[in-house]
């Protein structure tokens, strides 16, 4: 089940991690997915903070001062809303 | 043929190696496989993974 | 308090690449192995260590898992020993919690797992030094106060802490800790992260923006498209280069001494079986191996400056999209990066694996990563192919071009494998943390290869010693009134051998001789040179004059009886070719029966690669030979 924020979710600003853009800050705001169990033991959960690094085959982000390499099929799963 | 000194005790060499190694093979087929050998990891405590009923 | 019998369990759990066997080294004083990368230790390791007041303890050094959600066989391991579930591993009585104190964000999920199956738990906070330098300010006091359990900082690879550590996990245990977090509801995992999210709060702070480290500004090159690939093949380049050029002066002072040696003992006994023996067989057979010892050691020396880089990581990440189209993942590379220092760590490294079907690819392929036992044989072998001493840059460019044919005919058979398998019901996706990059930790590092030196040499001094005497007996006897070498030999066991096995391996390019050495080496690689060795010593006349040379001369000297020469560069190649492929490893067999599961798995990679190791032989002999290089 996903963990959904409803009043958090703003329509407008929300998009999976493969769209955002590098080097931006992010906030995880929902895990929606098959491995979302996974993810979040990797340690991508819900109201943290993520940047992203670099694009390519497999995306590198900074995770709480953690560099994690996922595939794209992963961060497809992982909805982020810009902070601030 | 009368055997010289050398040649004895280098058959006895031979005989001790030889003797050495079937029992050294005789006791790794009882302990099951790996002889450890070959300069790798120190012994992986490997379990065969079994749940308790 | 009854004294007990046999002691207590305490295990090491927590996230990979935490420092659990950093830790489980320090207080058990092994040297089991260390890397800066997930995925080092996959099985359980067992040690004592002593409490301040002399109790002694048994110390459980568990794969790293991210939840108690095991996925792969490794984390299905440390999930088993801290529940009890593992045979022949008794229940843990005490969780030790490796936590990354820069990490804590990710790593208290697992502590608050452990802390709910009811067993007494001791976190202890590892790499204090990590966190102070990201600028994190800690309060283990407050962390201790929310979760009810001991809480030591500790920095594992400098030693620090583990007294305070060692005097939390004495008897009695500290009581097993509630977790109220996951009273009263269906799914603790909500509670679990809010619980984490609120001892965050008041136990780390953070600074809020991402900070740019030097690790960064590494991976801007080493993870480049073009210039981590650039890299990453320059490195591997580097370390051929360096074993090849560092070695040659060790090698030579060992050859010398080993020579001067033989010559002594020649000199100082009458001429007999004995004498024969224990130049020919012992020395002459034992320093066909030992001679490789510098390189050996360098290999080792950089495997674990690699490993202990954070360099891995960057690797496996890169290697991910090509090891997609052999039907593998990045996940990969490093089990099979371990298989080229020996095979077996490496297919038990598959266990961090996810996919059953890619486990056993992995593990299928994995021998052809070629293995330290080769490297004497290579060494032995490659210089045959360009006469001179010199040239290190041409020696490395031709050892990196065995490995990589090594490694790219796996990754081919990985591919056509992979499909007959089929699809996986489970996708599995790439997920990897990229550790920072860490300085090698020097005392680690020399105590390892000092380890992997002496086992060498130790089995050297057995193995190798007794197949020597017995490769010389039967080189030796039975014996005939000639005087003529050849004819000694030819009358002999070996030589007897060597005559059936002849037109088996005359397609290929060999006689004999070394049809016979690479009989023998099936028992272990590096028999080949040991039996080479004896089989040209004692074919040399026993005349006072005759010089005890390297074998390398012997080989370049050799000939068929029609006087051509033996060890054309044809020939050399085609037997490089066969030591590349062919399976000859008993132990690793067996392992491969074990992790896969079944000895049929076993049983047709030795056949397979057998097999193929004979063909590409002759394919490459034969097709040489059409070609007018032979």
């Amino acid at each position: 089940m996903p963990f959904a924020l409803a009043n958090d979710l703003a329509v407008d600003s929300a998009m999976t991690l493969n769209q955002a853009r590098v080097g931006c800050d992010m906030r995880i705001q929902l895990l929606d997915g098959p491995a979302c169990e996974r993810l979040r033991d990797l340690g991508f959960c819900e109201q943290l903070q993520v940047r992203k690094l670099s694009n390519g085959r497999n995306l590198i982000c900074s995770v709480c001062g953690t560099r994690l390499a996922i595939s794209r099929e992963l961060a497809d799963q992982v909805w982020v809303a810009p902070v601030g | 043929m009368t055997l010289d000194w050398q040649t004895l005790v280098a058959l006895i060499i031979v005989g001790v190696t030889l003797a050495v190694f079937l029992i050294g093979y005789l006791r790794t087929r009882k302990r099951g496989g790996c002889g450890h050998n070959c300069g790798c990891d120190h012994e992986p405590t490997f379990h065969r993974v079994r749940k308790r009923s | 308090m009854s004294e007990s019998a046999s002691p207590e369990t305490i295990a090491l759990v927590g996230n990979p690449n935490a420092g659990k066997t950093t830790l489980f080294n320090a207080l058990t004083k092994s040297i089991e192995r260390v890397g800066n990368y997930a995925g080092v230790t996959v099985a359980v390791k067992e040690g004592e260590m002593f409490t301040p007041h002399g109790q002694k303890l048994r110390v459980l050094d568990l794969p790293g898992c991210y939840s108690l959600r095991a996925h792969s066989p490794d984390e299905k391991v440390a999930r088993d020993a801290l529940t009890g579930q593992l045979e022949g591993t008794p229940k843990p009585a005490l969780a030790v919690c490796v936590v990354d104190a820069s990490n804590l964000e990710r790593h208290l999920n697992l502590v608050l797992n452990v802390i709910e199956l009811g067993l007494p738990v001791v976190v202890a906070l590892n790499m204090v030094d990590v966190a102070e330098k990201q600028g994190l300010r800690l309060d283990p006091a407050k962390l201790s106060e929310e979760l009810n359990v001991p809480v030591v900082p500790i920095q594992a690879n400098a030693g620090k802490g583990l007294l305070d550590l060692k005097q939390a996990i004495r008897h009695p245990f500290p009581p097993a800790a509630d977790s109220p977090w996951a009273n009263g509801n269906d799914d603790p995992e909500p509670a679990r992260r809010a619980m984490v999210s609120r001892l965050c709060e008041v136990a780390v702070r953070r600074p809020d923006a991402h900070q740019q480290t030097i690790s960064d500004k590494l991976d801007s090159i080493l993870l480049h498209p073009v210039f981590g690939w650039v890299s990453f093949l320059a490195i591997m380049f580097a370390v051929f280069w360096s074993i090849f050029s560092f070695a040659g002066i060790p090698m030579g002072w060992i050859e010398t001494g080993l020579g001067n040696l033989g010559k002594w003992v020649e000199a100082s006994m009458p001429d007999g079986d004995l004498r024969s023996l224990l130049v020919d067989g012992v020395i002459g057979g034992v320093s066909g191996v030992l001679v490789f010892l510098p390189q050996i050691v360098l290999l080792f020396l950089f495997i674990g400056l690699l490993e202990s880089s954070g360099y891995m990581a960057r690797a496996a990440y890169l290697m991910d999209g090509f090891m997609a189209k052999a039907g593998l993942s990045g996940k990969a590379f490093l089990p099979l990066f371990s298989a080229h220092a020996c095979a077996i760590p490496g297919v038990m490294a598959t266990r961090t694996i996810d996919s059953a079907k890619e486990r056993l690819v992995t593990i299928f392929i994995a021998p052809w990563m070629s293995c330290s036992a080769r490297l004497p044989v290579y060494f032995l072998l490659v210089p045959l192919l360009i006469h001179r001493q010199e040239g290190s840059w041409l020696q490395a460019a031709i050892l990196f071009g065995i490995y990589s044919t090594g490694v790219l005919t796996a990754f081919v058979v990985a591919r056509l494998l992979r499909a007959r398998l089929g699809p996986d019901k489970q996708p599995n996706h790439f997920m990897l943390e990229l550790p920072p990059y860490r300085g090698p930790q020097w005392s680690y590092i020399f105590r390892h290869v000092a380890d992997r030196a002496w086992a060498f040499v130790a089995k050297a001094g057995t193995v190798i010693l007794g197949l020597s005497i017995l490769l010389w007996a039967l080189s030796t006897y039975p014996k005939t009134d000639s005087e003529e070498p050849g004819e000694k030999l030819a009358h002999s066991a070996m030589g007897r051998m060597g005559h059936v096995i002849e037109p088996v391996v005359k397609p290929l390019g060999f006689d004999g001789r070394t049809g016979t050495a690479i009989l023998t080496s099936f028992a272990a690689r590096e028999v080949f040179n040991t039996t080479l060795s004896v089989i040209f010593h004692v074919e040399e006349s026993d005349d006072e004059e005759a010089t005890r040379g390297a074998l390398r001369d012997k080989l370049a000297e050799a000939t068929w009886p029609d006087g051509r020469p033996l060890f054309t560069p044809l020939t050399v190649v085609s037997l490089l070719v066969f030591y590349i492929y062919a399976l000859q490893c008993l132990p690793t067999s067996a392992v491969v029966a074990r992790e896969a599961g079944s000895w049929k798995w076993a049983a047709w990679q030795f056949v397979f690669m057998s097999g193929f190791a004979y063909v590409a032989s002759l394919l490459v002999f034969q097709l040489g030979r059409l070609f007018g290089w032979g």
